[in-house]
């Protein structure tokens, strides 16, 4: 099978449709009534703790920092990991071009990126002893004495851009890559390559901290976990203890800018994977960018235009991809100076951008998870004959090789009601985290009050906009 | 415990209301779409010359497609998971019962393009 350059929205079919205008304007309207509510059961709460009062910090390290030693999963996770990436690598390089009949693609794309994205989420930070990077870089620090120390200090002024940078290319390689094996071996092999140099530069703590990706990614998600793993007991083993996602997102504290931008990046890229498929997207740039601004270049014989016109249309593309946290920046701050303009204080209004950004993750992960939920229903399943025949050769290593075969298409109206209420559902708990944190931050609860109105402004934006997306007709390619 | 309980049924509430309000009545006429869907594509070159870029439909429809395609090739309907060898410079109908909703991808192998988009509505 080949790969479709120009129909691809990355790696699997997503067969869904627009969601039904009436289910649009449901979800939207629920949005901003449900919005009220919360304002309403947050304004006459008891629980609300003045500003002075310093919130627990028990969250806090452990969350952002990610522990070195061996977690939950022990060796047998670094094994696993490693064992995982390579064959990836592997099958990249020397199995077949298809990609749906490569191990590598629905083993990185649907079972590690989205799989993990969704276990994180539910059952908290077990990356951390599956991260084959991590592993590698242990594996590698007990026959080198000083690998994991690093040689220089990480310098502090570049925060969480190297992640950003690594997602930012994860993303270009999703959307607009070549949508080969070969080509995602290649790019996991320079990743293993930066990753191990970065690790020898300036350390595995400070690294896997701020530039690996993946470790930064997963931890933030996981911060939306009811499960938090800590030592414990006797034997010091690694337990798990219930935790209220709430009150987590409500103390933790994220004091760069780059981390903001990371999860406006976590934000902004769903919501353009989405709109760049769509109908009107196209027609912007073909419909009316090409006639009344292009043509003057290019020519006004489109068949003649087309091939360059074609490549502009990916510059085009990328540029606004790179752009979209930028833009998602400044129309948040714009909210936060009027919420800042609304109710006075002390703080900057970078910090309280940073501030209440926690409470933009649960929409993030609302947006990812109704935009590629069914690809775990209908691609990953898949692992399992690819596990026997990983490089496409015909092998049945486990027997497995011909089960599922049939293509599990999931309901269009199932899935319409999963995205609108997965959207709706990440909302409110934006909404509410929001509220909890401004009791945090302002002095009075009125003041909290006051502050919120253009944050729920901000959250319907987001929230509109992300059900907007879902309900446009679909291009053609 | 009492405040989250009413939180929990004020949503409940607000939620049924909305849904009253907006869920449209369900139609006594299970499928209001045409029974038979068709269309006729030409290929030359490796493109689509002719033919409508997505085709719908509703669920329980039949598909009629048409295609003459200069070169030989091979149609695969995604989804359905169907496959029609085509010979180059002759026109071949294929027919399709639409038993399932969503959005598929009409592709033709050896071109490497996307023929059509097929979008079945639910019934």
């Amino acid at each position: 099978m080949l790969p479709l350059p120009a129909v691809a929205h990355s790696f699997g079919q997503v067969y869904r449709l627009p969601v039904p205008v009436w289910l649009y304007l449901y979800g939207a309207c629920a949005a901003l009534a449900l919005s009220f509510v919360v304002m309403v059961f947050c304004l006459t709460a008891d629980s609300g703790r003045a500003a002075a009062t310093p919130a627990p910090s028990g969250h806090r390290l452990r969350s952002v920092q990610p522990p070195l030693a061996r977690g939950a999963i022990g060796w047998g996770g670094a094994v696993l990991g490693i064992g995982m990436l390579g064959l990836c690598i592997a099958s990249g390089l020397f199995g077949v071009a298809g990609p749906y009949a490569n191990f590598s693609m629905t083993a990185f794309w649907i079972v590690f990126l989205l799989g993990m994205t969704y276990s994180v989420a539910l059952v908290g930070d077990i990356q951390v002893g599956l991260n084959p990077w991590l592993g590698l870089a242990e594996t590698i620090g007990r026959f080198w004495q000083g690998f994991l120390v690093g040689r220089y200090r990480y310098p502090a002024r570049l925060g969480y851009t190297p992640a950003l940078g690594f997602y930012m290319a994860l993303v270009w390689l999703e959307l607009f890559g070549p949508g080969t094996p070969f080509a995602l071996a290649i790019a996991l092999s320079i990743y293993t390559g930066l990753n191990l140099v970065g690790v020898w530069l300036t350390g595995a703590r400070d690294w896997f901290r701020y530039a690996e990706l993946f470790s930064v990614m997963f931890r933030l998600l996981a911060l939306m976990a009811p499960l938090a793993w800590s030592h414990s007991g006797p034997a010091h083993r690694l337990r798990p203890r219930l935790r209220s996602p709430f009150a987590v997102l409500r103390e933790i504290r994220f004091q760069r800018v780059s981390l903001l931008l990371f999860i406006l990046f976590m934000l902004s890229s769903t919501a353009f994977d989405g709109l760049h498929e769509t109908q009107a997207w196209r027609r912007l740039f073909w419909v009316e960018l090409y006639p009344n601004v292009l043509s003057g270049w290019v020519g006004t014989n489109p068949v003649a235009a087309f091939p360059v016109l074609l490549r502009w249309y990916g510059y085009w593309q990328i540029l606004w991809l790179l752009a979209s946290p930028f833009i998602y920046l400044a129309v948040y701050v714009v909210f936060v100076a009027l919420m800042r303009g609304l109710v006075g204080g002390r703080r900057s209004v970078m910090a309280l951008a940073c501030r209440f950004a926690p409470a933009l993750l649960p929409i993030a992960l609302a947006y990812h998870l109704s935009h590629y939920y069914t690809l775990i229903q209908t691609q990953a399943i898949k692992i399992v004959p690819l596990a026997s025949d990983p490089f496409g050769f015909g092998w049945n290593l486990f027997g497995t090789a011909d089960w599922w075969q049939r293509t599990n298409v999931p309901e269009p109206s199932t899935v319409w009601h999963v995205q609108v209420g997965v959207i709706v559902l990440g909302h409110i708990a934006g909404v509410y985290i929001s509220h909890l944190i401004a009791l945090d931050v302002f002095t009075t609860r009125r003041h909290a009050a006051i502050s919120q109105l253009p944050m729920l402004v901000l959250m319907l934006a987001f929230t509109v906009a992300g059900l907007w997306i879902l309900a446009q007709p679909i291009g053609a390619s | 415990m009492r405040r989250s309980v009413i939180f929990l049924a004020v949503n409940v509430v607000v939620l049924g209301a909305l849904a009253w309000w907006l869920v449209p009545e369900p139609t006594d006429r299970p499928d209001t779409g045409a029974d038979r869907v068709r269309a006729a594509f030409e290929v030359q070159d490796g493109r689509r010359v002719t033919g409508p870029p997505v085709l719908s439909a509703r669920k329980g429809a039949v598909l009629e497609i048409q295609i003459a395609s200069d070169r030989d090739d091979e149609l695969h309907m995604h989804g359905y998971d169907r496959t029609w060898p085509l010979r180059g410079g002759e026109t071949r109908t294929v027919t399709l019962v639409l038993d399932q909703a969503g959005r598929f991808s009409a592709e033709l192998h050896h071109a490497g393009i996307e023929l059509t988009a097929l979008e079945v509505r639910p019934q």
